[in-house]
């Protein structure tokens, strides 16, 4: 067995996991708000929230365990002898692993769903792909980020997820001419929303990638 | 014949050198001792050698090839570290289990069995939080790992820095044992020297990022004496040698000194030259 | 065997000169198979390239032989052989250095020899 699929076993463990976790959580979320709202717990009302909780708890939990684990388990691979290069690759089959299940469970849940949501389901799995490819670039350089300035650094990251996003919103509708607001739309026009979290992906990798090679590993 | 070796290498931490220019070769087979202060250089040297964390100038290789980012030659080399109860986001909540199974994932040769027998040995409770370890089990973990990776060159940090007596000794002997099996190369770094020195053939020091000795330890011990008298006689003795550790009480005085090829003490003085022990050889060196 | 090892002397020095008491003791008889080195390494837990030193400077001095495959034995004749190393050794360290403390201490050699008939005398 080569040193990359040892990588891509060991990664993908770790992929399984977070899917697993986190359509636990979804369901959990779903039980928690019925109940809130005093609705039964009947299959159509699940259903009906299934693919709206499991989009917004898969955003953030791909992030949050992104994080987690570049600053966890990345060292810990280091440690075992895995080469940057390989943990890399690792970490990108993980990514894949997890958006390409959740994005499978969410176009059964969406297909399955009774509620025809204001929004095509072509459309909504684009916005999904989009949100979690974006999701995981963010989270490896998060996850760099806290490990190299320590426990602060997780929560001053956790505050600014919160505020970027309408920060940013913000700021495209603020300055409409400004030369990366006017990018942007450009980029959306050619590629879609989800060439541009490809994108940004890509630059995420390549940055964490070089990153990585500076990276001190203290076991 | 597989050779670790190291050149020229230089380590820097913010603009403070903390490995000057250490150049090394492990041979294949033999079971090395790495001694130092804590802050002496070991841990870092360590994770050069075993490309865990980049030097900031010189090289590793492995039969000559770079050990950098090169999975097949560190599909040879095993560097077990201490553990640590806290992590970056709080206690280490990850499960002996877990860095058992990466080990196994990522070593090659990891022989499961062998593991096993070695935590049944050392009634170590894998399903354990790393925070929720004693200082002795984190240390066990750290040698169940080493030993059951069955890496060609295998090297060890502090080993045995939790155990008891009677773990240590234990660990001794598991080491020997293994090494008589197997052949495979160990470096071993400790505090503890006394103890270790009849396992070591090959000794270090390491001394402030330098590399003080690097010698055979048997070789090394007979050409160390502990020079004792007259503080005259004891002058003449050894003159033309260095002096280390330099005691006076009254009018006696009492050093250590190392022969060179050739040299000897001078005869014809009553003083008393005693063999010294690994460990007072270390103390006085690092004066 | 079964001593403990000290820090006074080379570690291969006391397993060979271990050996050889064991061998005048009879623990060892001539021709019979002696600890191999990887056996001496687990008993004492030393390095086995210590233990092998001791080993091969008894086979160089004759006193113990291999055979091929199966280990290491006592020679024919190494009795004879270890006691005449040992008076010679007796002879060096306890005799020359019995001299040599007499003489810092001003004893004579008619001092001396007197010493030692004494003792050989209350010994009978």
């Amino acid at each position: 067995m080569s040193a990359i699929i040892r990588s891509f076993r060991n990664h993908g463990f770790r992929a399984e996991r977070i899917f697993g976790i986190t359509m636990l959580m979804s369901f959990a979320f779903i039980f928690y708000f019925l109940f809130l709202d005093g609705m039964s717990f009947s299959l159509e009302n699940i259903l009906g929230r299934l693919p709206f909780s499991v989009f917004f708890l898969s955003v953030v939990m791909i992030l949050i365990y992104g994080l987690v684990d570049v600053v966890c388990y990345v060292p810990l691979t280091i440690s075992n002898g895995c080469t940057r290069r390989n943990m890399l690759f690792g970490q990108i089959f993980m990514h894949v692993v997890e958006v390409g299940q959740t994005l499978l469970v969410l176009a059964v849940f969406f297909a399955l769903s009774p509620v025809k949501a204001s929004i095509e389901s072509g459309a909504f799995l684009k916005m999904s792909a989009a949100a979690f490819i974006a999701s995981s670039g963010v989270s490896l350089l998060a996850g760099m980020v806290v490990y190299r300035f320590g426990r602060i650094a997780y929560f001053i990251i956790i505050f600014l997820m919160t505020g970027v996003g309408g920060a940013v919103g913000g700021l495209m509708g603020a300055f409409g001419g400004d030369r990366v607001a006017a990018m942007v739309p450009q980029i959306l026009q050619k590629f879609g929303w989800v060439g541009l979290a490809v994108i940004l992906y890509v630059i995420c990798v390549a940055v964490f990638g070089l990153l990585s090679r500076k990276m001190e590993v203290k076991g | 014949m597989m050779q670790l070796v190291c050149e020229n290498i230089c380590k820097e931490y913010k603009k403070k050198e903390v490995l000057h220019n250490l150049s090394l070769t492990i041979e294949e087979g033999k079971i090395y001792g790495l001694i130092g202060r804590n802050g002496a250089g070991k841990t870092t040297l360590l994770s050069i050698l075993t490309a865990q964390n980049p030097a900031s100038s010189g090289t590793v290789t492995l039969d000559g090839e770079p050990v950098w980012e090169n999975a097949k030659a560190l599909e040879n080399l095993c560097f077990s570290r201490e553990l640590n109860s806290m992590g970056v986001l709080g206690p280490n909540t990850i499960k002996v289990k877990e860095y058992l199974k990466m080990a196994e994932t990522y070593y090659p040769n990891w022989d499961k069995e062998y593991a096993k027998q070695l935590i049944d040995l050392f009634g170590l409770d894998i399903k354990k939080k790393v925070s929720k370890l004693s200082k002795g089990m984190m240390s066990m973990v750290t040698i169940v790992i080493a030993l059951a990776s069955k890496a060609k060159i295998t090297i060890l940090d502090e080993p045995v820095a939790g155990l008891d007596v009677v773990a240590r000794e234990d660990f001794y002997r598991l080491l020997i044992e293994e090494h008589a099996a197997t052949g495979r190369t160990f470096v071993i770094s400790t505090h503890i020297i006394e103890e270790a020195a009849n396992v070591f053939e090959e000794v270090i020091f390491l001394k402030d990022g330098d590399i003080l000795i690097k010698e055979q330890t048997d070789e090394l011990l007979e050409r160390s004496f502990h020079v004792s008298g007259l503080e005259e006689d004891v002058k003449a003795a050894t003159e033309g040698l260095t002096l280390h550790h330099i005691e006076h009480i009254g009018r006696s005085l009492s050093a250590t000194v190392m022969l060179e090829n050739g040299q000897e003490l001078k005869s014809g003085y009553d003083v008393t030259s005693q063999p010294v022990s690994l460990q007072n050889l270390f103390v006085a060196l690092c004066e | 065997m079964n001593e403990i090892l000290t820090q006074d002397k080379p570690i291969y020095l006391q397993l060979s000169e271990m050996i050889e008491t064991d061998i005048l003791r009879g623990v060892f008889e001539e021709e019979e198979r002696v600890p191999s080195t990887n056996e001496l390494a687990k008993l004492y837990a030393i390095n086995p390239a210590t233990s092998a030193k001791g080993i091969n400077l008894l086979v160089d001095e004759g006193t113990l032989y291999k055979k091929r495959g199966i280990g290491m034995f006592v020679a024919t004749g190494a009795k004879e052989r270890i006691i005449k190393k040992r008076k010679q050794a007796f002879r060096d360290n306890y005799v020359k250095s019995m001299l040599e403390e007499a003489s810092h201490l001003g004893i004579g050699l008619e001092e001396l020899i007197q010493m030692i008939t004494v003792e050989q005398n209350m010994e009978d």
